[in-house]
């Protein structure tokens, strides 16, 4: 019976995409876990996107590299990034092979990201002031979380994390 | 005279001089309209992959009736859409998407995306929302033709106009145009204790973000909340694509017109429309009012089916039977209950200007198939009533009162175009008689003008004609002939002819017309 039903499990296990387990980071735990934490003003225009097609599958549907633009105000933690400043997504590279094996092989399984629970409800406008919490990668910028944005006013907030041991 | 005021006095001239040219001439550039909300605001939410996964079971919990989803950033999908765009539907909000509108991109293009990622809007659908509050550096002139250029394809590809969500200071910065003001409004603006500026040229609005830090079951961390201006009936109609309509209700003839200008006959239940009962249209059987102009009072009255009923002062009527062993008879205008009369009584002579009594000549045809038809219930929409048949014509049933029960007539939903001649009326019921144009009728009132009895007009005939007398002709003569009519009670209504006279009558007509081959026809009554 096992032997019979085993390939059927298999075959079901397989083709259910895992969900992928998102954690949910506080203020004070990215306050500590991200490099770089700056007050920036959003830019305008405050993002753009680049289409990055699928490799091997020209006709598939491209990947959208989504890139905010800030100008940086003040940084409050870490080393100063440039005056004018363009970010990833969080870990936007792993959210580009997501897509890829979704499109190619309809393995369509979301990548587990850390998704940072703030006070935004929305896209901040151009001009607002925002906290943004930042890492270098190798291809420049990006959010140390999903979402990794803040309101202004959370900036002691930021810091009193930081000295807390 | 003028030499003569004192300096301060001038002072003040000039100063109220001035006060007024500041008033005539201020700027207009930014001249805002404060609308405060209707006493009635529906809430709703608005939301992006911002709120990330959402328990949709439990914002419908909380309350919120709409749930506005952003599909995207300009170009930029919200990866969060292909998931809230169904769920939302699923827990039967009313559900409406949103594009964050960019000025620096192929509007066309956009426009498209949505319209792909939206899928065809269903009846429970808002109309698509463009997001006005970026200029990708783009001066006013481009970002107003940008968004024309949006709406138009929106709108052509949708059928249905779309709403611009702005807030005041940002549209009249940035975009400076009146040519959108015939779009609805989802004005922002954050603030608790306020009315919402919004944006010249616009005077009024239908939504109002007034918070981004509000707290909904089913989302973690902040979000949008927003007020529907108006009532969630007014909001369904708007996302069926139509604006609701707002009227005044009254009575138009016997047509009740109610606030969201729904319409109900009330000559389909034998009724007047009245204004009489605590100033709002309410349908009144024509037994307990004379006219639409008079208020109902408390009495009791015959119908010609000869059960008694009982008026009540608010225009309802209800069923009020004699005892055992009576009949009701109306006795200088009431009703009283006493023995029936004796069976040989030979046939009356009605005559019509001695009548007193009203038996109301309603506009009610006979019913479909002159079967028994039961007592007519009301319609099933309207306060007070338990069940029934819809009122016909009616987009919404009319909010308004109704009588239960009519109980007369027993024909509401008769065609008068179901026109029979005499050979159906061996399926009549027992209060069928045969009206003037041939056709049977089970209406007491059109039964009431074969007997010769003063006629109301009004029900069928928008109030008018009230009290008009009918005068009866040889085919009434001929139904009331069996039938007991005691000389000394003309004022008491004639038992309706029954079925076996009736059908035993029309086919003596039919056997009649055969044998002799003529064109006879039964006589009209005039």
């Amino acid at each position: 019976m096992t032997r019979k039903l085993a390939p059927l499990l298999l075959t079901v296990w397989a083709l259910v995409p895992a969900r992928a387990h998102a954690a949910d980071v506080d203020l004070a735990t990215l306050a500590r876990s991200a490099p770089v934490t700056a007050l920036v003003q959003i830019d305008d225009p405050p993002s753009s996107v680049a289409d990055l097609p699928v490799p091997g599958a020209p006709k598939a549907e491209p990947y959208q590299r989504y890139l905010r633009h800030f100008r940086l105000v003040r940084t409050l933690v870490g080393t100063a990034p440039p005056a004018s400043l363009t970010v990833d997504d969080h870990a936007w590279r792993r959210q580009f092979a997501a897509h890829v094996a979704c499109v190619t092989r309809a393995s369509c399984t979301p990548p587990a990201l850390d998704t940072y629970r703030g006070t935004l409800a929305r896209e901040p406008a151009p001009g607002q002031q925002v906290l943004v919490f930042l890492r270098k990668t190798a291809d420049g910028w990006e959010l140390a979380a999903d979402r990794a944005l803040d309101d202004a006013a959370r900036a002691a907030e930021v810091l009193a994390a930081r000295s807390r041991p | 005279m003028m030499a003569s005021l004192e300096p301060t006095a001038w002072r003040s001239v000039l100063l109220v001089l001035g006060l007024a040219a500041s008033a005539l001439c201020g700027p207009a550039a930014h001249a805002k309209t404060v609308v405060c909300p209707g006493p009635v605001t529906i809430e709703g939410i608005d939301i992006s992959h911002w709120q990330a996964a959402i328990d949709w079971g439990k914002v419908k919990a909380a309350g919120k009736v709409y749930a506005i989803i952003r599909v995207s950033d300009g170009m930029y999908k919200d990866k969060t859409f292909d998931f809230n765009w169904p769920e939302a539907k699923k827990q039967g909000l009313i559900r409406g998407v949103y594009q964050f509108f960019r000025p620096g991109q192929d509007p066309i293009a956009q426009a498209d995306l949505l319209l792909t990622k939206m899928g065809k809007l269903g009846p429970a659908d808002l109309a698509p929302v463009a997001d006005v509050e970026a200029t990708d550096g783009k001066p006013p002139v481009t970002v107003a033709a940008n968004l024309k250029k949006w709406i138009d394809h929106v709108q052509a590809k949708t059928g249905r106009v779309p709403i611009i969500y702005s807030g005041a200071y940002f549209w009249e910065d940035n975009v400076k145009s009146a040519a959108f003001v015939n779009h609805p409004l989802w004005h922002a603006q954050y603030c608790s204790n306020c009315c919402p500026n919004i944006a010249s040229p616009w005077k009024s609005w239908k939504f109002w973000q007034y918070t981004s830090s509000g707290k909904v079951g089913g989302i973690a961390g902040n979000v949008d909340l927003n007020k529907w201006n108006g009532t969630q009936a007014a909001l369904t109609l708007f996302a069926g694509g139509a604006a609701p309509p707002v009227c005044q209700p009254h009575c138009e003839g016997t047509v009740v017109v109610d606030k969201a200008c729904g319409k109900g006959d009330c000559a389909k239940f034998g009724a007047l429309c009245t204004t009489q009962v605590g100033g709002q249209p309410k349908c009144v059987s024509v037994f307990c009012v004379a006219s639409p102009n008079v208020a109902p009072v408390a009495k009791d009255v015959c119908l010609p089916d000869g059960v008694r009923h009982a008026c009540a002062a608010n225009g309802d009527i209800a069923k009020k039977p004699c005892p055992a062993e009576t009949v009701c008879v109306m006795v200088q205008g009431a009703a009283q209950c006493q023995a029936p009369p004796k069976p040989d009584a030979g046939p009356t002579d009605v005559d019509a200007g001695s009548a007193p009594d009203i038996a109301p000549k309603l506009d009610v045809p006979k019913p479909p198939d002159a079967t028994v038809v039961p007592d007519v219930p009301a319609p099933p929409d309207v306060p007070g009533a338990a069940d029934g048949p819809a009122v016909p014509d009616s987009a919404a049933a009319p909010d308004v009162a109704w009588v239960p029960d009519v109980g007369f007539g027993d024909a509401a939903d008769a065609d008068a175009s179901d026109a029979e001649d005499a050979d159906d009326a061996e399926s009549t019921p027992d209060d069928v008689a045969v009206l003037p144009d041939g056709r049977a009728a089970s209406d007491g009132a059109e039964v009431g003008a074969a007997r010769g009895t003063p006629v109301a007009d009004g029900a069928g005939g928008a109030g008018a004609g009230l009290g008009q007398d009918v005068v009866n002709g040889g085919v009434a003569a001929s139904l009331q002939a069996g039938d007991a009519a005691d000389p000394g009670c003309r004022a008491q209504p004639v038992p309706v002819p029954s079925a076996g006279v009736a059908a035993m009558f029309a086919l003596a007509v039919w056997l009649a017309r055969r044998a002799w081959g003529s064109s006879h026809r039964v006589r009209r009554l005039r």
